[in-house]
């Protein structure tokens, strides 16, 4: 589902990160471990296709998304791509339910209110969908974020440091609230942390160095 | 979701804010607004009642308030003119005159003029009869369709009249009653809020009465009118038994047997208006008669360049507000912007494009700017019916309050324009919004 060769970045002219290569399948989770300055951060935004890599490929169902450009990226992005952050923000003017359907709408998709509602059934947050994000705890923020970046079924699921300011308990919680969604939306999961704690959780992981 | 309606609740977020924006931007729109509906229809009317009359001829004073006492019954008369003297203007063969209407004011009904004149006046101002008829003997009236509506007088009704322009019980003239015999249709012109009868119905009036002259003039005159009641008293009645007896015919040749009389004004229109000799008519009449002639079209532009000082200030003042509030839209637009960075760049990530940033801000502009020309809309039309009561009674004119004019709808796209202009450099920011930065600054 996700393939890179050969990514590299640079912000200026003595610094270029070098990526190793990953791969990961529909289904699956890579961890990408890695302690803070490593480019962490950098290698997610160039998965999500939100920057652009100094050279190398990056391959999401068969599309080179680095030889996408502009309103065409902008639309390949919405639909394909799910990121959840560490920081989870939403539209503040508007409800829970509004904000997920902000994913298909902002790309021209019809809102399936009905899709939305069992999202955030399956997700434990029924009975929120008219309440405002501001009234909702960190946790509650978090799912809800976990509906909106699966709502349009993507093929490539990103998150950020999802499990950074949890405790034990709850990190795994997380972490098998995530690989659950991405397995029943059939989509690839890739973890971006230095949470060192999903070392035993995730088989398949690259430490960046 | 759509933009607009994102853009609607991105506004509704914040109610204090799109408040003040509100408030500052109608009140601009509104000041503008209310300025153009009053200079329009103060303007419609006022060229209304011009009524093709190129002179107004009467007693010596303010031409000025001649014209605005004769023409738009405003003001107070400047006196009386004598029949004698203005008998050449009342020859039907004079060359130059195509109409010359003569008026005699001096009582009211309830603030309503009564005016004594022939059916010539109905000619000026495009007026029939609507129900009953014309006035024809002495006393009989025929009001026009404001008087109808705001008094209440029917056909038949009989009213006593009060001396002077001013409503006052004290200074009723009880002896003689003025009946109703016509309602004319309305005309949109000051002829609606007039009461007409005869020109020797108002004679009579005041010639019954020792401590009235006709209409409220100078103190010379009114001593001078004095004495000629005093030894002219039983002949008036005598005058008026007969001249009721021989029937008026309302026609100029009438007055014209009466040269020991007086009247307020003539309303003359010319043959045509660029004859030489036509256009010398007012000068000789200045210098060389105890009367006076203005030309209303003259007098009435001088007024509009006297008041016009006035309304550019106010113009010049809703412009600044309009600025001001402008910058106001701006800095709102702006400063939410800047707090909405994260939601911006989530909605970049969301699939949202640097164009669909740019239009969702520009539209929260325009949004606010045609929320605000509304509500300024409605301010001032609300503005224009409550000082329209007043003004109507002061004016002789009824606004059309809720009437829409076109400059109204320009109104519209400059307060778009405006809406537009304040959110461009938000907008630019939006659409620049640097996705990496923001999401990596966390």
């Amino acid at each position: 589902m996700l393939t890179t060769q050969g990514l590299q970045f640079q912000y200026n002219n003595d610094n270029i990160f070098h990526f190793p290569d990953v791969a990961v399948n529909a289904k699956e989770s890579l961890l990408l471990l890695g302690k803070s300055g490593i480019g962490k951060t950098t290698l997610l935004h160039l998965l999500g296709g939100l920057m652009k890599p100094l050279q190398g490929k990056i391959m999401i169902a068969n599309n080179d998304i680095t030889a996408i450009h502009g309103r065409s990226l902008d639309k390949f992005r919405g639909k394909n791509i799910g990121i959840v952050f560490q920081q989870n923000h939403f539209v503040d003017a508007l409800t829970v339910i509004e904000n997920i359907l902000l994913a298909p709408t902002l790309i021209g998709l019809k809102a399936d209110k009905e899709r939305a509602t069992n999202l955030l059934n399956r997700l434990g947050l029924s009975g929120k969908e008219n309440k405002k994000i501001n009234q909702l705890s960190q946790g509650e923020r978090q799912r809800c974020a976990i509906a909106r970046a699966i709502f349009n079924k993507p093929q490539l699921i990103l998150a950020d440091e999802p499990t950074s300011a949890l405790d034990d308990d709850n990190c795994v919680h997380v972490y098998n609230l995530l690989q659950e969604q991405a397995a029943v939306e059939n989509a690839a999961l890739v973890i971006v942390t230095h949470d060192t704690r999903l070392k035993n959780l995730i088989t398949n992981q690259i430490i960046l160095q | 979701m759509h933009t607009i309606t994102l853009a609607l609740k991105n506004l509704f977020n914040k109610p204090l804010n799109l408040l003040l924006s509100l408030i500052l931007f109608s009140l601009g729109v509104g000041l503008i607004s209310f300025l153009l509906l009053f200079n329009t229809q103060l303007n419609e009317k006022f060229t209304a009642n011009l009524a093709g009359v190129d002179l107004v001829i009467g007693a010596k004073g303010s031409p000025l308030q001649l014209i605005l006492c004769n023409m738009y019954h405003i003001d107070n008369p400047t006196g009386n003119i004598n029949i004698k003297d203005a008998k050449p203007f009342l020859n039907p063969k004079h060359p130059l005159i195509k109409l010359a209407v003569p008026l005699s004011l001096g009582d009211n009904y309830r603030s309503y003029r009564i005016v004594g004149t022939n059916y010539n006046v109905l000619k000026l101002y495009n007026a029939s009869i609507g129900t009953g008829q014309l006035w024809k003997n002495d006393l009989e009236v025929t009001i026009g369709h404001q008087v109808a509506s705001n008094t209440g007088l029917k056909i038949g009704d009989t009213f006593t009249s009060s001396h002077g322009f001013v409503d006052d019980e004290d200074l009723a003239h009880d002896h003689s009653k003025f009946k109703v015999v016509g309602i004319l249709k309305p005309t949109g012109a000051v002829v609606d809020q007039l009461i007409l009868t005869n020109t020797a119905s108002i004679w009579e009036m005041h010639e019954h009465s020792p401590t009235t002259s006709i209409s409220q003039d100078t103190t010379h005159h009114e001593e001078h009118e004095h004495a000629e009641h005093d030894h002219e008293d039983h002949h008036a009645h005598e005058a008026v038994d007969t001249a009721s007896s021989h029937i008026h015919d309302n026609s100029n040749i009438d007055l014209l047997s009466h040269l020991d009389k007086q009247i307020t004004s003539i309303l003359v229109q010319y043959k045509s208006a660029s004859n030489y000799q036509a256009l010398n008519m007012p000068r000789m009449i200045n210098e060389n008669t105890a009367m006076q002639a203005a030309a209303p079209a003259y007098e009435i532009n001088k007024l509009y360049s006297m008041i016009g000082t006035g309304t550019e200030t106010i113009r010049f003042i809703a412009l600044l507000i309009a600025f001001v509030s402008m910058v106001s839209i701006f800095i709102s637009l702006y400063r939410s912007m800047k707090e909405r960075k994260y939601e911006l760049a989530l909605m970049r990530v969301m699939g949202s494009s640097r164009g669909n940033l740019f239009g969702l801000i520009l539209i929260e502009g325009i949004g606010i700017a045609i929320m605000g020309w509304l509500v300024g809309i409605v301010l001032s039309h609300l503005g224009m019916s409550v000082l329209g009561q007043y003004l109507s009674a002061d004016f002789r004119y009824t606004f059309d309050a809720w009437r829409m004019i076109a400059e109204e709808w320009w109104l519209l796209v400059f307060a778009i324009g405006l809406g537009a202009l304040a959110a461009l450099i938000p907008a630019i920011g939006a659409a620049n919004t640097d996705i990496n930065k923001t999401l990596s600054n966390q």
